[in-house]
């Protein structure tokens, strides 16, 4: 029989199951008598020996029998100790490995002579821990086992509700559903140029259902974080042990879905994030006592929804920054000056350690310290329309929150006009439009400012920003949008408010995509272009060259 | 002749009383001028961006990128073919396609966007390096 044709089922479902060996490992690491998660890390390790020998991949399933055979002797009464949980990860690793070889188009075949020794040599340390660790009586788990067994031929076939649809097949669903959109908007345009009812209400009918579809498309597009967090408990297990530190590491509300192509860009801005807590925020073991702190340091990760935002908190309880010290740095390193710094509030003071090149440790480790990462984290989640924001005590921890739309394929924006220029800006941008009386505005220490709600706000023209004459507001009003800036309200200065709007979003190619403070573009109903703007990096970038020009 | 493989062809086109030749795979479509619409913060040599076939791509001004002069008078657009790139270019005339044998002689040129001039039967052509070009206008920018 031809068994090529399942090679593809092979991979994705063996890399499910090395998936679940990983975590459940970890599971069985917190608690050593949780049988069901024997019971299940045997299931899986079966399930790769069983594929694996029916496509004849016979390097896989001996390591995959081995490791079948390590977990039912540890069914049957065998102590586990933390060389049971080294071998069963270093097991997956290399048949993972050996994976990877077979995509390349290898044999898949390695030397895994010295590991399988280890698994049939597996014998626990003399310990009471070892001891207490025993997972369940030895009559009870061959029981366990036979049950099993002769229960294996009862099991009803379940038919699974669910089919494997390749992602790009999801992306042209939702290609198609934004271009389907924009032809809608040039119906309405014409539809409001030459009349008729009969054709609007067809067309608010044809809205109708082009919502329901964006919406059913877009739901079949997210994933849930946890597919990106999974490899974080044994990235924080690993590098904390190599820093001899010890980190109780707990995620909550992964389950939460994202779109596939944030979540495609997320991982590596998380694990950077990580990386820093376990690297520079925890304290090693004698530090923490001697601050009064328990021995054990604490690594959160939280994911929230608000309305259609995901807030990801990333939390430890060790030194904290200083936000002195980190300006201090910054002007050492000529990233400010003094004067600029004096200006700076706290949180703006610890955002410094987001720009290129800045770092206050003192080593630069392995892990992390070169300074090459945080800028990465502020400038990835920039260009997914999403926010970093830090908070930290010195001596009792660091809290770095990111906020980021739950998809970028179709977002709300408000359109506005500068000059000739017409923009989009992200709704989550714009925390209010706003048209202020000019006698409304004041001028302190040159700079523009008007008062909302109490709070002075800043007001900064657009067409500044981007270099661009505008017209500076014909009449008795001034028009602009409210968007927070680091913490602070910017009032944002345009020529005109265009209304609100929903629009595909069209990633840009080279060389478009390299300009700063713009994050895609979309097409109007007349099929105009208009540029879809990142107004904190227009911000950042205007700043960056009015202190270049000095 | 080095620089040129016989197996291609090439479009001769005319620009501020120049000719140029690019290797026709370098070009995914050609059409009439479309509306441009402004790009906020762009250089000077990128004239704006076009709405191909829902395709936005940037328009480059050929003539002020190689030092000769605003493109003003082009007629004909040229959307460049490159993975991960959007990129056109207008020109004033597309004059023809011509293969290997048309071409007579090559002379090198120092100029790294226009490595080498084609000497053909009716006069030169500076050959245009698509992804000399391409890859020095991300460098600009």
């Amino acid at each position: 029989m031809d068994m090529s044709q399942y090679y593809g089922l092979f991979v994705s479902e063996a890399r499910e199951h090395l998936r679940k060996i990983g975590e459940l490992t970890l599971l069985l690491e917190a608690d050593p008598t949780d049988r069901p998660t024997v019971d299940a890390l045997f299931r899986s390790a079966h399930s790769i020996k069983g594929m694996a020998a029916s496509m004849s991949f016979a390097a896989i399933a001996d390591l995959a029998h081995r490791m079948e055979d390590l977990m039912a002797r540890i069914r049957n009464g065998l102590p586990v100790d933390t060389s049971l949980f080294d071998l069963l990860l270093a097991g997956a690793d290399q048949i993972g490995a050996m994976i990877d070889d077979l995509e390349r188009g290898g044999v898949g075949v390695a030397d895994t002579a010295a590991l399988m020794a280890s698994m049939a040599a597996y014998s626990p340390l003399e310990s009471p821990s070892a001891a207490n660790a025993e997972v369940v009586s030895p009559s009870v788990a061959s029981h366990s086992v036979e049950a099993k067994d002769s229960n294996s031929q009862q099991e009803p076939v379940v038919v699974s509700q669910t089919v494997r649809v390749r992602t790009e097949l999801l992306d042209t669903f939702v290609n198609t559903t934004g271009e389907l959109i924009t032809v809608k908007h040039r119906l309405e345009m014409l539809a409001a140029e030459r009349g008729g009812n009969h054709l609007k209400e067809a067309l608010r009918d044809l809205g109708r259902h082009l919502r329901d579809l964006h919406d059913h498309v877009m739901t079949a597009r997210l994933l849930p974080l946890s597919g990106v967090t999974e490899r974080f408990p044994r990235m924080v297990r690993e590098l904390s042990r190599g820093e001899g530190k010890e980190i109780a590491f707990t995620m909550q509300g992964v389950e939460i879905e994202l779109d596939r192509s944030i979540l495609d860009v997320l991982g590596d801005p998380l694990a950077h994030l990580l990386r820093n807590c376990v690297d520079h925020g925890i304290e090693p073991a004698a530090a923490r006592l001697s601050a009064g702190k328990p021995t054990v340091g604490t690594l959160t990760l939280t994911v929230t929804r608000q309305k259609d935002q995901v807030e990801i908190t990333v939390c430890d309880d060790g030194r904290g920054m200083d936000p002195e010290a980190i300006c201090g740095a910054a002007v050492d390193k000529g990233g400010i000056d003094r004067e600029m710094a004096a200006a700076l509030s706290a949180n703006e003071k610890l955002m410094l350690i987001c720009h290129a090149g800045f770092s206050t440790a003192s080593r630069v480790t392995e892990i992390s310290g070169r300074g090459v990462g945080m800028d990465v984290v502020k400038n990835t989640l920039h260009s997914l329309g999403g926010t970093l924001s830090i908070a930290s005590t010195p001596g009792r921890g660091s809290t770095f929150l990111l906020r980021l739309p739950l998809t970028v394929a179709i977002i709300n924006v408000i359109l506005v006009g500068v000059g000739q220029l017409t923009l989009a800006v992200p709704l989550t941008a714009v925390m209010r439009t706003a048209d202020i009386r000019k006698d409304e505005v004041a001028s302190i220490d040159g700079k523009d400012i008007f008062f909302l709600g109490g709070e002075e706000v800043p007001l900064v023209p657009l067409g500044d920003l981007l270099g661009i004459p505008w017209e500076q507001g014909r009449g008795e009003h001034l028009h602009a949008f409210i968007a927070e800036v680091r913490g602070e309200r910017v009032g944002i200065l345009v020529d005109r408010l265009l209304g609100h709007k929903e629009v595909f979003v069209k990633p840009l190619a080279k060389p478009l995509s390299l300009l700063p403070g713009i994050n895609g573009a979309t097409l109007l109903g007349d099929g105009q272009v208009v540029f879809i703007l990142d107004i904190l990096h227009s911000i950042d970038a205007a700043a960056s060259q009015g202190a270049a020009r000095g | 002749m080095s620089m040129i493989d016989p197996g291609k062809r090439y479009m001769l086109m005319r620009l501020l009383g120049r000719r140029f030749a690019l290797e026709v795979d370098g070009v995914a479509e050609i059409s009439e001028l479309l509306p441009e619409y402004p790009i906020p913060k762009a250089p000077p040599f990128l004239r704006g961006v076009v709405n191909i076939h829902g395709t936005v791509a940037a328009v480059l001004d050929l003539g002020i990128y190689l030092g000769i002069g605003p493109s003003e008078k082009g007629r004909t657009l040229l959307l460049l073919s490159s993975p991960g790139c959007s990129l056109a270019i207008v020109v004033e005339q597309v004059e023809r396609m011509i293969t290997a044998d048309d071409i007579g002689a090559v002379r090198s040129c120092s100029d790294s966007l226009l490595p080498c001039e084609l000497l053909l039967a009716d006069g030169s052509a500076a050959l245009i390096d698509l992804q000399a070009l391409l890859a020095s206008v991300e460098k600009r920018l």
